[in-house]
């Protein structure tokens, strides 16, 4: 069975809708961020508590929520995970306050007393001091940011800068349109969260660095064909591998997004972002981005000697 | 040529039966039942073969097992760096020695930077109890009480620095934001005050004994009085713990608050106040807790305790002691100490808080004593535990702390061993439909590759946790990744019409270059991964690196054995592709 045999997508000329419907994505994201005040963090990054319980029988949401004000606690989030009875509740440290880390035990006390004749399970509990909030903060943005300069030295030495810097555009374009999403669904970026951004950009830099791949081979066999030609063919002779392999990928995150349980979702969630936004952009933004690179450097050079 | 795909095979052969035996105790501990374990109690035999399997089984990482994950932080303030890092080596030795005697099974103690201390318990799901286990220095200290003469003395000073203090921040009203709201929050508790205490219930300061008159209005909140007007005084109360004075259950946080406060550097030199460890019902409903003024220097440390255990309260039957043993110069000390505070009340104090305070009625040799609260069995046995591992030479903060319990660890290997069946189900069914024999290979190197990923796993002691899981599977996926990029080269090959035997060649010639390039981007990604995260996700690093490793070696090394195989002999042969 064969797919995509021989095909010949007009894919660098059709760009420009690729560049647009990047554009929307990406201004999309950054309005609900603006709107949000900026990525919504977890407590692994602002510090506080989360607390999962199950409880049975299963209360509703508002009496798991009466039941930990009457414990005096106030300003926490209650949501279903899961099913229907088990809680998350998210509970964010005042800053410098000097409660220590045993909130989910009185958390805890407040659920039992507060909601009588059922059984309170804890099932998970985390506490991030504000301190090592700030720091895991930094760490996050410092290994992203190593991750890109990194895979950028790596592509330069490989390639040529030019590709290193086509494939960085779209791994920051994978990022921020990913971040947008989160932001627009409202979902938390936590720890796990960043590690499948990780994961998304060594992954998107599969495809990219297969097409680059091609790219350079091509153009060594076809020195007459114009540089858009070898480029677009090049993305045409993977396409049916960069397919296949998207495909399967995308198999398995979903399969890990519907049946890996509640703990992984969000992380599942961003690994199938990640594996469709990676897939477009090595192909409608990578490849795109060198060509025009190329051109201006073309464009440059004939300038730089006019009488020639 | 044909010599070197013998090897190969041979090669691969090795590989894969040294993993299978690398798997087999993780096996073999996956099908432990409980009747195993309840025979393994009368059958020696059995159970050193069960230890032994477990302990070469696959581990599992805390989000799994359950269990708690928690970071220290050493308080290093006006350490040098030498006194820290000998702070941090005896801290992490104490720390080991209560955990081991708490009877954790494979606890993990380890220093990460230079203050701080990561505690690994599997299997342990009482945060409260490790938290205490963990968190308390447990620095046992004898300290005289401070005679009744001074305590009025001390709150006359205290009471003129915070009036001081306060009449500073209203003259200069709203002067910074911080000032404001300092100055609120004070006006507030004393409104707070006067409305929620019964004047009849105060307990009038000027009952202090000796002490006739020195107030005329004792009343919460005075004004004239901010740091004693919080307080309760009574004699009786004396005779009842060893102190004068008490706080309202109410105001201890905002005495201790108080207590922190700059303005306790008017204290005088060797004095300080130390709460009391439990609050006391004094009867018409008011609680409260005692208030010591002690000595700063202690008689006597915990250092010099041989010995603590629990021990049946005889006063209040239920309820435990712990009872303690000094050593021989400990209990030199401890006679002198009371033989020359006879009448005084001695302050027994655990981390800078009052247990009690009994009064010494002679000299007591023989060095031993005992700690009241009320405890329950539990409780008591881990204070007494805390006592025999010692004091740590610091105080400590938990910064950080996970927990998982162990019906989540169980749900989530449900979750994700469902998850990655699946996964692994519509993966192979695709790729056998798209490339049909050829596929069947790739499928071949896929089992493989998960053999091997595992006994990696197995055989290095590396930890399994849930990402770690999710890492597994997105190796399925990924995996096929190179088999693609080969087959579709072959593909290729074979269309410009090369004969099968030398499509398998150029195509596996081809496509090594790019499957290299390609998966060092993934490794870079799970490199700065295992040095950013911690344990779950270091745990999705490992098995993205084992995994990116596997499935080169299955993608280049035993599919191209097979492929090299089936069409060595026929040079016309036709690949099914």
């Amino acid at each position: 069975m064969r797919l995509l045999k021989n095909t010949n997508f007009k894919f660098i000329e059709k760009s420009r809708v690729a560049f647009i419907l990047s554009g929307l994505l990406i201004l999309g994201g950054l309005i609900s961020e603006a709107v949000h005040g900026g990525p919504e963090l977890s407590i692994d990054f602002t510090g506080g508590t989360i607390l999962q319980v199950q409880v049975t029988p299963a209360p509703s949401t508002p009496a798991v929520r009466e039941a930990l004000e009457a414990g005096g606690f106030q300003d926490f989030q209650v949501q279903d995970f899961g099913s229907d009875s088990e809680f998350l509740i998210t509970f964010r440290e005042v800053e410098g306050g000097d409660e220590g880390l045993d909130t989910a035990e009185r958390m805890l006390a407040a659920l039992s007393s507060g909601l009588p004749g059922t059984q309170v399970e804890m099932r998970r509990e985390e506490s991030v001091g504000p301190k090592i909030g700030d720091e895991l903060k930094t760490a996050a943005v410092n290994s992203v940011v190593a991750a890109l300069l990194l895979i950028v030295l790596y592509i330069t030495v490989r390639f040529i800068f030019r590709y290193g810097i086509a494939a960085i555009v779209a791994l920051v374009h994978d990022v921020i349109i990913t971040l947008g999403i989160f932001s627009i669904l409202n979902k938390e970026i936590s720890l796990t969260i960043i590690a499948a951004f990780l994961t998304i950009i060594g992954y998107s830099l599969n495809d990219t660095i297969v097409v680059f791949d091609r790219i350079r081979e091509n153009m060594r066999l076809r020195r007459k064909e114009s540089y858009e030609g070898v480029v677009n063919r090049s993305i045409n002779e993977t396409l049916s591998r960069t397919i296949v392999t998207s495909l399967t990928t995308l198999f398995v995150a979903l399969t890990l997004f519907i049946w890996g349980g509640p703990v992984i979702h969000d992380f599942a969630f961003a690994l199938v972002m990640g594996v469709v936004i990676g897939t477009y952009s090595s192909i409608f933004v990578a490849s795109p981005v060198l060509v025009w690179w190329h051109k201006r450097q073309v464009t440059d050079a004939k300038r730089a000697q006019p009488s020639l | 040529m044909n010599r070197s795909l013998t090897v190969r095979a041979l090669l691969v052969i090795a590989v894969v039966a040294a993993s299978l035996i690398g798997l087999w105790p993780t096996y073999k501990a996956s099908r432990i039942t409980d009747e195993m374990r309840e025979a393994a109690l009368t059958d020696p035999k059995l159970a050193s073969k069960i230890e032994s399997w477990e302990t070469r089984a696959i581990r599992r990482g805390l989000d799994l097992e359950g269990g708690m994950y928690i970071v220290l932080e050493i308080d290093t303030e006006g350490l040098t760096q030498a006194q820290a890092s000998d702070a941090m080596a005896r801290v992490t030795e104490i720390l080991r020695n209560r955990v081991d005697q708490f009877g954790v099974s494979e606890p993990e103690i380890k220093p990460l930077g230079n203050k701080r201390i990561i505690v690994q318990l599997p299997g342990l799901d009482d945060p409260e109890r490790a938290r205490n286990l963990i968190g308390s220095t447990a620095r046992l200290e004898f300290r005289m009480v401070r005679p009744v003469d001074d305590v009025q003395m001390v709150l006359d000073k205290l009471d003129d620095a915070f009036r001081i203090t306060a009449a500073v921040e209203t003259s200069a009203p709203a002067e910074t934001p911080a000032a404001d709201a300092a100055a609120e929050e004070a006006v507030a508790a004393a409104d707070g005050a006067a409305e929620t205490v019964d004047p009849n219930e105060t307990l009038a300061l000027d009952d202090l004994p000796g002490q006739p008159g020195a107030s005329e209005d004792p009343q919460l909140g005075d004004p004239e009085r901010p740091f004693s007007g919080y307080l309760y005084a009574d004699a009786a109360f004396s005779q009842m713990w060893g102190t004068p004075l008490a706080v309202d259950a109410a105001y201890v946080a905002k005495v201790q608050q108080m207590l922190d406060a700059p303005e306790m550097r008017v204290m005088p030199r060797g004095m300080e106040f130390q709460l009391g460890m439990d609050d006391v019902n004094v009867g018409g409903g008011t609680v409260v807790r005692p208030l010591y003024l002690l000595d700063s220097k202690a008689g006597l440390t915990g250092e010099r305790l041989t010995g603590a255990r629990a021990a049946p309260d005889q006063d209040r039957p239920g309820s435990f002691v712990v009872t303690f043993n000094l050593d021989r110069r400990g209990a030199r000390e401890f006679s002198q100490l009371t033989a020359e505070n006879v009448g005084r009340n001695m302050a027994i104090a655990l981390d800078g808080k009052v247990n009690s305070a009994p009064r010494i009625n002679g000299k007591i040799p023989g060095g031993a004593g005992e700690i009241q609260g009320g405890f329950s069995s539990v409780e008591a046995n881990d204070l007494a535990l805390l006592l025999r591992a010692g004091a740590l030479p610091v105080d400590v903060s938990i910064e950080e702390e996970r927990t998982v319990g162990p019906s989540l660890g169980r749900d989530s290997i449900k979750q994700g061993l469902k998850a990655g069946l699946y996964g692994l189900i519509v993966v192979v069914v695709f790729v056998l439909i798209y490339y049909q024999a050829t596929g069947a290979v790739a499928v071949l190197a896929l089992a493989v590759n998960l053999i091997i990923l595992m006994a990696v796993l197995a055989q290095f002691g590396l930890v399994l946790t849930l990402p770690g899981i999710a890492g597994i599977i997105l190796t399925i996926g990924m995996a096929v990744d190179a088999n693609v990029l080969i087959n579709e080269r072959i593909r290729e090959e074979l269309d410009r019409g090369k004969t099968a035997r030398a499509a398998v060649d150029s195509g596996y010639g081809n496509a090594t270059r790019t499957i290299v390039d390609a998966n060092v981007t993934t490794l870079i990604a799970a490199a700065i991964l295992w040095w950013f995260g911690t344990g779950p996700i270091q745990g999705f690093a490992v098995t993205l690196t084992i995994g990116i490793f596997s499935s080169m070696f299955t993608a280049l090394v035993l599919t191209r054995v097979i492929m090299e195989a089936a069409t060595r002999n026929r040079a016309q042969a036709k690949l099914s592709i």
